[in-house]
């Protein structure tokens, strides 16, 4: 198990450094750079080449990208280059309201996707099932930034309940932080638990005919018996595929949503950078949804090992 | 004696407007007996099963009939007053304890969770009641298993556990549904040893539904034989096996392959005329699998585990002979054909077509190999017609639009179809006649050599007797040369010129099939001869006798 957990971190390791190059280089074919965005729209040739050479604009590529990679891993990410702030502290806060609504989103849609998902599986063709599946298709239908204006048009336009964007932190009074997150968090849930949902349904089926199901109920076990102990586990297991690439949608949807909202959280935060070419910011941004995701894969992994006793290599066999 | 169950005149539809699926069956279990009930697929034998366990399929119905058990008619209670009894008094065993057994649970908590939802007994006596139930059908090391995972157990120690968890609660009636089908001829005999024990030692009553007449004879004193949906013959198993009195029962007996073959055999052309040259052959092979993890992995120290398949294995064909090779599951017998044919390169040795060496790498497409596989239903792709099945070798090899279709008809007949299936789909023939379209594939293209994968284990035995016949008739008009890999040794010796016995990726025995089962020399083919139930291996030991064995 730890020479697994090792080369798993190693792997994590390796992948962070190739996407690292890879955000340096795809800055570099960008057109045009920081130096136009810091100097504003009327500044001459003159001071665009000094703010380059103050930056280290004109070095070479590989210098650049060693100088930010060897600060990098003294743990000093840089500063932006147009807020002039150190970039971990930035990153650092955006990360944290982000992860407020992605949390919470993540795990609704984890749970709702489950327990729907499961109803229908084991009531095939009931009118939950139909109702649920009229419900998923819709959702998968529509385009989150659809959903998001048809939410804040109907509950903060037309029936005023709820702020329409802005952010305020729990300290700030849980109902209000609450009410600044229920728009977002509905938008990322309605377009995500329906992916969930679906195969969990799908599963479901397909594991209720497995013959161990059946033999379970040739042993007179009580149908809940039957689908909470034989069936569940076996059917969560593709669901733990689905979570994962629903964590990397949902990091896509969390730049659509804090948009919308204008919540400012690291969605916003990177395109930000991106529209004003703030390397540091965007590279660290960048970096830390990496991490997150490489993560989340190694725990999809772990769960798998938890679900699944046959990936348990290296436990005592008996043969 | 009083009857523990009592089916009479059971009438039963799938889906409704459709023809029956049972036709009034009569069917009588006294106390303490074992009861065989036999027939092909499509019999209805299983759907028997499942009406006495109350667990048919949804749409299934019951149109007319009583099935009572004890005395109590099951078919008017209540859902939940025949869960009471599934388990409890009315037990069963699945054909494949490669997929009855739940992966995610551990093989103690699968044992007696049965006990646990009853209250039997309680979680902590648990582990006490399934280690004797687990000494009870013979697994060693129990205390080692109980905490093992289905995994982690061998085919035949997953069926004792779940023989051992239908026991659990001393049911008074065990259905047995195939319950030795998915095992090796050898394990199945431990099995159908340990199920003949059980019966005495507990006085169980027992419903043990079989494609085989053979094994039925060795547990059951009374055999009901089904052909569709109807019961055709029944009587006490002496009579019905050996003066079988319908039509039907003799054919399937006429069908079952024996292992000793005809007292007249048929000379094949290799029998006649000197010995013929070696077309191909295996020389020292070895194979193994697994192995190398990534690079990655490897730089961080992972491990290979690789399987030895193959080594040294050498065999060679000759001109129109059938070689029967013959093995347990694991045993390399697959893999052997699979490098004839070159879907695997030996990792050393070499395979010699006439003689001369081949290149592993380059042209393994060699045409006059071909090869039939064991399951028709996904050897064949579902949305081909016939006529594209077998026109497509030909295409590839350009052959013309019209030469191909004419090369069709000239197959079909071959493998005595006729030429009106060009425009059917694979659903639409019976599993025989899907084996045949294999076959007649991998004739397409004239080869001399063709390897058989257990090409009749997925088929009924009297289908499997018309198939075997297909081959030795093309054997003799095609003179192509045979390798014919089977587990089941009746079925080599019926079929075989020449027999090969493989283990664990060796060659432990070769001779002639006279010699192989009639004198056998190695220790562990012996013990495959012995497990053959005694119904087939019938007048083998006069055989051996006069081998002077």
């Amino acid at each position: 198990m730890a020479g697994y957990l090792t080369r798993r971190l190693g792997q994590i390791v390796f992948t962070i450094l190739a996407m690292s190059v890879v955000i340096f280089g795809i800055t570099q074919v960008l057109p045009g750079n920081v130096a136009y965005v810091i100097a504003g729209q009327f500044a001459t040739p003159d001071q665009i080449a000094a703010i380059e050479t103050r930056l280290g604009l004109n070095d070479p590529m590989w210098q650049q990208f060693l100088r930010w990679a060897g600060a990098a891993l003294q743990g000093d990410l840089g500063t932006s280059m147009v807020m002039s702030r150190p970039v971990g502290p930035l990153v650092a806060e955006a990360l944290g309201r982000s992860a407020q609504l992605a949390g919470v989103s993540f795990l609704l849609v984890a749970l709702i996707g489950v327990v729907v998902g499961v109803v229908s599986g084991v009531r095939a063709g009931g009118w939950f099932d139909r109702v649920a599946l009229v419900v998923t298709w819709l959702s998968v239908a529509m385009p989150q930034f659809f959903i998001a204006i048809v939410l804040v048009l109907l509950f903060s336009g037309h029936l005023g309940w709820l702020p329409a964007t802005g952010y305020t932190p729990i300290s700030g009074g849980v109902l209000n932080w609450l009410s600044h997150l229920i728009l977002p968090v509905a938008t990322l849930v309605v377009g995500l638990f329906a992916h969930v949902a679906s195969l969990q349904r799908a599963s479901m089926i397909e594991t209720l005919g497995a013959s161990y199901v059946r033999a379970a109920r040739a042993k007179g076990l009580s149908e809940r018996k039957v689908i909470t102990r034989h069936a569940l586990r076996n059917a969560l297991i593709p669901t733990v595929t689905v979570l994962t690439l629903d964590l990397g949608i949902l990091m896509g949807g969390i730049v659509v949503v804090e948009t919308v909202f204008s919540y400012p959280g690291l969605g916003r935060l990177m395109i930000t950078a991106v529209e004003q070419k703030d390397l540091p910011v965007l590279q660290a941004s960048v970096l830390t949804v990496t991490v997150i995701y490489a993560f989340a894969n190694l725990i999809a992994d772990l769960c798998y090992l938890a679900l699944d006793p046959r990936l348990r290599t290296g436990h005592a066999g008996v043969r | 004696m009083s009857a523990i169950l009592e089916i009479k005149d059971l009438q039963l539809v799938y889906g409704a407007g459709s023809q029956p699926t049972l036709h009034g069956v009569d069917l009588e279990i006294a106390t303490g007996q074992a009861v065989g009930v036999v027939g092909e697929s499509g019999s209805g034998k299983s759907t028997v099963a499942w009406t006495v366990m109350g667990l048919l399929p949804p749409g299934a119905r019951v149109t007319r009939g009583s099935v009572s058990f004890e005395g109590n008619e099951l078919l008017a209670m209540s859902a939940e007053e025949r869960r009471r009894l599934r388990g409890k008094s009315i037990a069963m065993v699945f054909q494949d304890p490669f997929t009855t057994l739940n992966p995610c649970l551990t093989v103690g908590q699968q044992l007696t969770e049965v006990l646990v939802e009853r209250g039997l007994v309680d979680a902590g006596a648990a582990r006490c009641e399934g280690l004797r139930l687990m000494d009870e059908v013979k697994l060693p090391r129990a205390s080692e298993l109980y905490d093992a995972y289905p995994h982690q157990l061998s085919g035949g120690m997953k069926q004792r556990i779940v023989i051992a968890s239908a026991l659990a609660c001393s049911p008074k009636l065990l259905v047995l549904d195939e319950p030795t089908t998915a095992l090796d001829v050898t394990v199945e005999a431990h099995i159908l040893r340990l199920l003949a024990e059980l019966q005495k030692t507990r006085g169980l009553s027992m419903l043990f539904i079989s494609h085989n007449l053979g094994i039925v004879e060795q547990l059951c004193s009374s055999v009901t034989v089904m052909q569709s949906g109807r019961v055709v013959e029944a009587g006490a198993a002496e009579q019905v096996l050996r003066r079988p009195n319908h039509a039907y029962t003799q054919k399937l007996l006429g069908s079952l392959p024996r292992l000793l073959k005809p007292a007249t055999p048929a000379p094949g052309p290799a029998n006649e005329e000197a010995p013929q040259a070696e077309v191909i052959e295996a020389r020292d092979v070895s194979l193994s699998f697994g192995g190398r993890p990534g690079l990655i992995s490897r730089l961080l120290g992972a491990e290979g585990n690789a399987v030895q398949a193959l080594a040294n294995v050498s065999l060679s064909l000759r001109k129109a002979e059938i070689v029967g090779l013959v093995g347990e599951s694991g045993s390399g017998k697959s893999t052997l054909g699979r490098c004839l044919v070159g879907i695997y390169a030996p990792q050393s040795g070499e395979i010699r077509l006439d003689g001369r060496a081949t290149n592993p790498r380059a042209d393994r497409s060699d045409r006059r190999i071909q090869m039939v596989f064991q399951n028709p239903d996904s050897s064949l792709n579902p949305r081909h017609r016939i006529g594209e099945i077998l026109g497509r070798p030909l295409r590839l090899v350009g052959k013309s639009k019209r030469e191909a279709d004419q090369r069709v008809k000239e197959l079909l007949a071959l493998v005595r179809l006729p030429e009106t299936y060009v425009s059917r789909y694979p659903h639409q023939l019976s599993g025989g006649e899907k084996q045949r379209i294999g076959i007649a594939r991998a004739l397409a293209l004239e080869p001399e050599i063709l390897i058989c994968d257990e090409v009749t284990s997925a088929l009924d035995v009297s289908v499997q007797a018309s198939i075997l016949d297909l081959i030795k008739d093309l054997r003799d008009r095609l003179n192509v040369a045979i390798l014919f890999v089977s587990h089941d040794l009746a079925v080599i010796s019926q079929i075989s010129d020449r027999v090969v016995v493989m283990r664990g990726g060796r060659i432990v025995e070769e001779g002639s099939v006279g010699q192989v089962i009639a004198a056998p020399r190695e220790a562990y083919t012996r013990e495959l001869l012995a497990s053959v139930p005694p119904f087939i291996s019938e007048g083998l030991s006069t055989a051996r006798a006069m081998a002077g064995a």
